[in-house]
């Protein structure tokens, strides 16, 4: 008997029956009015949290001791596995992945049990029965359709290892990322879920709603901003974003629960939007069990994809019961959600959010339209279809060029109306900078009309937004004296929502000049050498020395040869590369590319190595990609305001006050 | 137009709303006609087999690479056949791109092009789809009880 299998599935048994007591107690709770069983129910809906952490630990202790008796384990490791990729090997299959997925639901609903339920008094029992509910849906699944603590009848001396196109460091933190962002939609929903079940739907979720929407929306950015990094940095091909269908999947639910963001302020201050910021946290919560269904279906084709199995058909299943709960929930309250204000003007802050929408809609609209296009043309037509890359080019490029310059303009607009004198004069200087913008782009020499209009928005969009810090900085001055800096940093603490917000539009703006850049102005180079011969790139002089072998050391790689480079300017030499090929012990004819990056502010030498003959002629491709730094920059820019957003511990005591008050709202 | 319809269409909301329906429509006349120009059939070898004009479309053809086929230059895989997965449909891939990773001798790849003969495609990408099992052409390590 293997100790660590029994104890891992024991605790992913006993989950699941915590879980099902949780959703069982809530529900008999409520329709008997006895809030002990509510109680007990919260706290059987945090022990989930617990048991899925022994859960995930045991097969992670599995991993660590080489426990090659449990399938996975003999599937993803073997012994000469450093550490680190150990852990990776734990979200790197099938049923890894989906124990961490799972497990990292349970301890965000844990988390969201202790910290949240107590202030939402209205929602507790709904909000417990609901998320309990989408907790054992998914831990069903780990239990009886793809257990990770399956026991071999023969025990392999060594395993297969992991998949040579993981063996990364960024595997270490972009799957967890992109996973847990995908989870923590969840959250979102069952508040959601709890105002429309409870009645309770006036901004009281919302208020709740705030810091983990914001969370989610976090997390999934910056598994989006890594899984971008991770492509460039090791799948050779010059690029970040390929729009294959699992990309799309993964950035998917990052649209509505961006949109959320934004047209939540609209209902906050003008009491609208009500119906449309329920429906846009299902469909967040929807297109993140489309993902993890799209990933395991077998329905696209993509380097990301797991091979098909039952689990697809489970989440296909899984994904028509939230789609058809949230429209009839939707339908059911929504003659209650009335709008409480309507417009006072097309030209207010309340519009432009309303377009911010309406765009964020049309790419998800897009994406996913494009993404299941093959499945479409399949029912109508009888024949696979598939769109590519050039598609989504053309349809979401006009289409994110239209949001970045809305936020330059929406920052710009004023709440509810304004006299046509003041839009006039808050329009002169914005408008001013973006024909400046494009004159000195076009003198340039930029032509093209959408990298013009997109980089001129951009800078707009900058100016806007450092001219709020300025313009806010100068008020806290004049307000209190204070000196430049101080002024400036207690901006962030007056308004965290607001400046923060703005950092992550100045991150936005730079990675839409970084994303121009890099597409427009993308030089390749494609040459082969002989050892000792030269070639030119971007500039830059490239000499070939011949090559080199280093042998492995540790996960699974047998060798590793190196084609080096060097690369000089104006007779000096700037850089040392070493782009190479990876051989693995277990995949002998299966050898991965080792890209050499040479970056700087102003664009990255992109080397990477075909192959070679047996003289050693080398062949190399060579990108030059102008501002891809900016692009990292930006990201980091945007997660930093990010950060500054969530809602300070003050705004959340004045929440417990007011739930110590209850409102007329409140149910029996 | 009577007197109610004529004061929702002057009110702002259904300003707001006639923007977004033009803009709908920009957006489905641009969708429609990017998805034109970037469509391709997704077919097995058997299936690309039986098309009787093959040369106006673009293909994706999902298939196994034969092993002792592939030609590289420079250690640039130029041209491979692949095969339906039980073996019975084999066709030539000519490929001018850059070698994928993990691409080798039995991999399952889908590779994306235009025909220009009956059974010969000449693609300009190839994907390497991942496996649940990874192929090893080594025997399964020995094995304790």
């Amino acid at each position: 008997m293997n100790v660590l299998a029994s104890i891992g599935a024991a605790a992913l048994i006993t989950a699941l029956a915590t879980s099902l007591f949780a959703c069982g107690a809530a529900t008999a709770g409520l329709r008997g009015g006895r809030p002990a069983l509510v109680v007990l129910a919260r706290r059987s809906w945090m022990a989930t949290g617990l048991f899925m952490t022994v859960a995930i630990g045991s097969l992670m202790v599995a991993l660590l001791r080489n426990d090659f008796s449990l399938a996975y384990v003999a599937s993803v490791s073997s012994r000469e596995m450093e550490t680190p990729m150990k852990w990776a090997a734990l979200w790197s299959s099938q049923s890894g992945s989906l124990l961490y997925w799972t497990w990292m639901m349970s301890v965000l609903m844990a988390a969201f049990a202790w910290l949240t339920l107590p202030r939402i008094p209205w929602g507790a029992a709904h909000a417990t029965a609901l998320g309990s509910g989408v907790l054992a849906a998914f831990l069903a699944a780990l239990v009886f359709l793809a257990s990770p603590f399956e026991v071999s009848r023969i025990t392999p001396a060594d395993g297969v290892g992991l998949n040579p196109l993981l063996v990364d460091k960024g595997m270490l933190i972009h799957p967890p990322f992109l996973l847990g962002g995908l989870v923590s939609t969840s959250i979102p929903f069952v508040l959601g879920g709890a105002a429309l079940l409870s009645g309770r739907i006036d901004n009281a979720w919302l208020r709740s709603v705030r810091n983990w929407a914001l969370l989610s929306w976090l997390v999934l950015s910056v598994g989006n901003f890594l899984g971008g990094w991770w492509a460039y940095t090791v799948l050779g091909w010059g690029g970040y974003w390929g729009w294959d269908p699992v990309e799309n999947s993964a950035i998917l639910p990052l649209l509505p629960m961006t949109a959320f963001l934004h047209s939540m302020m609209v209902q906050e201050r003008r009491g609208m939007l009500k119906l449309w910021n329920l429906s846009l946290v299902a469909a967040a919560f929807g297109l993140a069990v489309f993902g993890t269904f799209n990933v395991r279906s077998g329905l696209v084709e993509s380097v990301h994809s797991f091979a098909k199995s039952d689990v697809g058909s489970y989440f296909l299943v899984l994904l028509g019961i939230v789609i058809v709960v949230s429209i009839v929930l939707l339908i059911w309250r929504g003659p209650q959600l009335k709008p409480d204000h309507d417009f006072d003007s097309l030209l207010s802050r309340e519009s432009g959010l309303i377009i911010n929408n309406y765009l964020l809609t049309a790419i998800a609209l897009v994406v996913l339209g494009g993404t299941l296009f093959p499945v479409f043309s399949e029912l109508f037509d009888n024949s696979r279809i598939t769109v590519g890359p050039p598609f989504y080019n053309r349809v979401v490029g006009p289409l994110l060029i239209g949001l970045v310059a809305l936020a330059a303009i929406g920052t710009v607009l004023p709440w509810r109306q304004a006299a046509p004198a003041t839009l006039r004069r808050r329009f002169r200087v914005p408008a001013a900078v973006f024909v400046a913008a494009v004159v000195v782009l076009a003198v340039f020499g930029m032509r093209d009309p959408f990298a013009l209009v997109a980089t001129g928005s951009a800078v707009v969009l900058v100016y806007v937004t450092l001219r709020e810090y300025v313009l806010g900085t100068r008020g806290v001055r004049a307000a209190r004296g204070s000196n430049w800096g101080a002024a400036f940093v207690s901006l962030f603490g007056r308004d965290r929502r607001r400046y923060g917000g703005y950092l992550v539009h100045l991150g936005f703006a730079v990675m839409a000049i970084a994303i121009v850049g890099s597409n427009v102005y993308q030089e390749q180079v494609r040459t082969t050498v002989a050892p000792g011969g030269s070639f030119e790139a971007g500039g830059r002089t490239l000499t070939y020395e011949g090559l080199r072998e280093r042998p492995g050391t540790a996960n699974g790689v047998e060798t590793e040869i190196f084609a080096p480079v060097r690369v000089s300017k104006g007779g000096e030499e700037v850089a040392y590369l070493e782009p190479g090929r990876r051989l693995f012990t277990n995949f002998p004819q299966q050898p991965t590319g080792i890209v050499a990056l040479d970056s700087s502010l102003r664009d990255d030498l992109y080397v990477f190595v075909q192959g070679w003959d047996a003289n050693g002629v080398a062949e190399f491709h060579v990108f030059v990609n102008p501002l891809i730094t900016w692009l990292w920059i930006g990201g980091a820019v945007y997660v930093i305001g990010g950060l500054i957003a969530f809602a300070p511990v003050r705004v959340q005591a004045a929440e417990r006050r007011e739930v110590a008050a209850p409102t007329a709202h409140q149910q029996a | 137009m009577n007197a109610s319809l004529r004061g929702f269409m002057a009110s702002r909301r259904a300003r707001l709303v006639a923007i977004l329906v033009v803009a709908t429509v920009a957006i489905s006349v641009l969708a429609v006609s990017a998805a034109g120009s970037s469509l391709s059939y997704y077919v097995t070898p058997d299936e690309f087999a039986k098309q009787i004009d093959v040369n106006d479309k673009r293909w994706r053809i999902g298939g196994r690479v034969v092993e002792g086929t592939i030609v590289e230059e420079n250690g640039r895989p130029v041209s491979f056949v692949i095969q339906s997965e039980d073996g019975l449909q084999k066709m030539d891939i000519s490929y001018d791109g850059i070698k994928p990773n993990l691409f080798g001798p039995r991999a399952f790849v889908i590779v994306e092009g235009v025909a220009d003969e009956p059974g010969h495609l000449k693609a300009s990408s190839v994907i390497i789809k991942h496996e649940s099992e990874f192929i090893t052409s080594t025997e399964p390590a020995s094995t304790t009880k």
